[in-house]
């Protein structure tokens, strides 16, 4: 075997040159540990959903692939308008107009309100036709000229419920519609992942090299291979909880098997679990506002709430961005006050990032910086950006509810019980490291293998008051 | 004190009035008469989350880069007659242009469950609401909204619909009106088999055509003008048409060999498109390599009349369609 070739020189002379490249000089090693081009690998740092639930002791055992939690929406509802008089002034001088609505949680007798703010009571049980419930009303106001517009009797013109008026004697009693808490049920995916060594790897002799890991430095190759399999492993995990896909339909039937014929059975990861969605280019603060404040609208216990904005690199650029250009907007130009120059004389230094927002209906923004948006499989493939040529997933801006309710936190890991994480090898003429064997082996491979399984995924209970807001280019 | 003239102008007032109001009530009528509400849906969210709760949520059509900009979809012309008034600025006034720009970076259209109607009508080329017809254009040049429902349905990529009653209209105009051309060419197809023939030869490139009835070869015509109208006006119209489907029996039969957009003929290559191959087989120069494979595909036609004569089935044989005739040209 011959490792590279013989080089002629047609020099007539020797120069260091001609014996470097004839591959004859030996290199100083300046270091024996190893460089890591695209960054030190840590483990939990950049696992910040495991960080967040399994790290913190927010995780539920569950004994079956399935789970469920009771859900439950606002006490009081509006409803839409499917059909009406579609000509006239409805309701003029008193008289009666009929709307037809899907249901019949309007109760007899009721006061109800329209978009527009005009009030009407309802007259007598509600007639079943074949669109819904036709509703007999009639205007309340002192004005007999008050009627309701057309644009309230349309399809979809919104009403609500308000109170029961009633005469001042003899009235008698009414009915009351009510809610019942719904039930939102999910899976937990099955994970695997598995490496082999052959028998000579996993005894290999000590490296050239020292191998870093968050464990110390290591010279042994079969160790080193181990600790990036495991680190892989619980990114591949991380992955699956942000980016997972549902596997299932509406009614819970799986239709994808594999090759054996079993169902990938998988709830949906975290961004899948949130229904609101936005886009944005260029973020800005009056942006930010409305979105939280669009998010807690009207929500009972909607004060004053904490959330926070995962996000990317691209994203935290833009959060900051965004308030200063606010800032400028408004005509703020101070910027001696140590606040965004500190030092003196020569020795200024620009400073003074912006990494929290308090919004002025009192809820408070904390941008968390999430790695997986600039360095998962998805931000690695994601498209540029025109200017800053990051991935534009890096401009991802999840904003995460993450409080607690009734002392539960609102983002948990559900784990399948026993199946949390399973770690087993196989053992062939070696056994792994960590692993206890004798002489009796499981297979006749000159080598063993390791295998991780674990059964689990995320939740994210109240998903109503989270978005996922994503940088769009077309 | 005159009386006539005490008269006249309360008259002349009352005339003005009614003027004005009848111009009011036609301008009212008319600008109702333009007027077009559309609707954008949402693709419904598949998790199996409630209904209550799927109705809760909100996405929304908000802004997203084009070329490297936030998009606007407004030409210069617009920009100038439509923005001051939804801006509240002068054109002339400092800032106007930033204004602009920052519109369309927080432009936000949240889409509800059950969509978000936008007017779009237009009232003497003006639209009879500014904002939302700003937002319907805004829509309609995004790639995640398909233009109609059947778009959305056959594409999973887009997100959201226009539901446009009078596109519908306009649509099914349009299928009518297709349906009655094709339903009338294929009438003239009745009568003319040959032609029949030389039109399946080119919309189903694939099929042996000269193996089929006259009946069968009527029957599949048949199908066309219901499933693709447009495909099969398009194609009985077609100027070189049996040129086509003399190059379509050469494939179908194996004589020609067709690699992705190039036709080859033992080896030599007779286009790298349709077209060419039409020019090929027309040029005098090329007559012979033509002979060779007229010839070819008689012989071919010939032993598939004998195998079908020992099938017992001779009216087949003798009714077979005379792509024979198109081939022999």
């Amino acid at each position: 075997m011959r490792l590279y070739n013989d080089v002629f020189n047609e020099e007539r002379h020797t120069s260091s040159n001609s014996l470097a490249n004839a591959l004859l000089t030996k290199p100083s090693l300046l270091s024996s540990t190893i460089t890591f081009l695209s960054g030190k690998q840590q483990n939990i740092g950049t696992l910040p959903l495991t960080l967040m639930t399994e790290g913190v002791g927010n995780v539920e055992t569950i004994d079956d692939f399935f789970y469920e939690y009771p859900v439950m929406d606002s006490f009081d509802k509006t409803c839409s308008v499917i059909e009406g008089p579609t000509t006239g002034t409805p309701g003029i001088g008193r008289q009666f107009f009929f709307l037809t609505y899907p249901d019949r949680w309007f109760q007899a007798g009721y006061t109800i309100v329209s978009q527009s703010g005009i009030y009407a009571t309802i007259h007598g049980e509600p007639e079943q036709v074949s669109t819904g419930f036709k509703y007999k009303l009639r205007i309340l106001h002192s004005n007999p000229n008050m009627y309701m517009p057309l644009a309230d009797c349309v399809n979809g013109a919104r009403f609500a419920s308000m109170y029961r008026l009633v005469g001042v004697d003899f009235s008698k009693g009414s009915t009351s519609s009510w809610v019942s808490p719904s039930r939102v049920r999910h899976a937990v995916a099955t994970l695997r992942k598995g490496y082999a060594m052959s028998g000579n790897a996993a005894v290999q002799k000590v490296t050239s090299m020292e191998l870093m890991t968050d464990q110390g430095k290591i010279d042994l190759w079969s160790d080193f291979e181990e600790w990036q399999h495991m680190m892989k492993w619980r990114e591949e995990c991380e992955n699956y909880y942000t980016y997972g896909v549902q596997t299932y339909d509406e009614s819970g039937v799986v239709q994808l098997k594999d090759e054996n014929g079993q169902p990938l059975l998988a709830g949906p990861g975290l961004l899948e679990q949130i229904p609101n969605k936005d886009t944005y280019t260029y973020l800005t603060e009056n942006k930010i506002k409305n979105t939280v404040r669009n998010l807690w609208y009207g929500m009972s216990d909607g004060d004053n709430r904490v959330v926070t904005l995962m996000t990317g690199t691209g994203g935290r650029d833009e959060f900051d961005r965004a308030m200063k250009g606010s800032l400028v907007a408004d005509g703020f130009r101070q910027f001696n006050d140590k606040l965004f120059v500190s030092g003196s004389g020569k020795n200024l230094q620009l400073s003074g990032f912006f990494s929290s927002y308090q919004h002025v209906d009192g809820h408070v923004v904390n941008v968390i910086y999430n790695p997986a948006f600039d360095r998962s499989g998805v931000a690695r493939a994601s498209r540029r950006h025109h200017k800053t040529q990051l991935p534009l997933e890096s401009y991802r801006m999840v904003f995460l509810d993450t409080s607690s309710y009734d002392g539960q936190s609102n983002l948990v890991m559900v784990q399948k019980r026993n199946r949390e994480m399973l770690r087993w090898a196989v053992a062939g003429s070696t056994i792994p490291k960590g692993f206890k064997g004798n002489d009796t082996r499981a297979n006749d491979v000159d080598g063993a293998s390791v295998h991780f399984l674990k059964v689990g995924g995320i939740c994210l209970r109240r998903f109503t008051t989270s978005l996922d807001l994503t940088c769009v280019a077309e | 004190m005159n009386k006539k003239g005490v008269g006249k102008p309360p008259f002349f007032i009352f005339i003005a009035y009614v003027l004005k109001n009848i111009f009011i009530f036609v301008e009212e009528n008319k600008k109702n008469y333009m007027s077009n509400v559309i609707v954008i849906k949402p693709r419904p969210l598949l998790t199996n989350h409630p209904i209550e709760i799927k109705m809760q949520a909100v996405r929304s059509l908000s802004s997203f880069f084009k070329g490297g900009f936030p998009y606007n979809p407004l030409s210069k012309e617009q920009i100038l007659e439509w923005m001051p008034e939804l801006l509240n600025m002068e054109v002339t006034e400092k800032g106007f242009r930033a204004a602009v720009e920052n519109y369309f970076i927080e432009i936000t259209i949240p889409i509800p469950f059950a969509g978000k109607e936008l007017q779009i009508g237009l009232y003497n080329g003006q639209p009879i609401n500014v904002e939302d017809y700003i937002k319907y254009l805004f829509a309609k040049g995004s790639k995640r909204v398909a233009s109609n429902e059947v778009a959305f349905r056959s594409d999973a990529m887009y997100e959201f619909y226009i539901d446009d009653p009078k596109d519908a209209e306009k649509q099914r105009q349009i299928s009518y009106n297709s349906t009655l051309e094709a339903s009338l060419l294929l009438a003239e197809l009745d009568k003319n088999s040959e032609k029949a023939a030389y039109v399946l030869s080119v919309l189903n490139p694939d099929m042996i055509v000269h193996n089929m009835t006259i009946g069968n070869i009527k029957l599949e015509l048949g199908d066309w003008v219901r499933l693709d109208p447009v495909k099969f006006t398009t194609t009985a119209k077609a100027h070189n048409l049996k040129d086509m489907a003399f190059i379509n029996s050469l494939g179908a039969t194996g004589i020609v060999t067709k690699i992705g957009e190039s036709y080859i003929y033992q080896d030599i290559t007779l286009g790298n498109k349709l077209n060419e191959v039409v020019a090929y087989i027309n040029s005098p120069a090329n007559s012979a390599v033509v002979n060779q494979m007229k010839a070819k595909i008689k012989q071919i036609e010939v032993s598939s009349q004998i195998v079908n004569e020992e099938d017992g089935n001779p009216e087949d044989a003798y009714t077979a369609a005379p792509t024979t005739k198109a081939s022999s040209k």
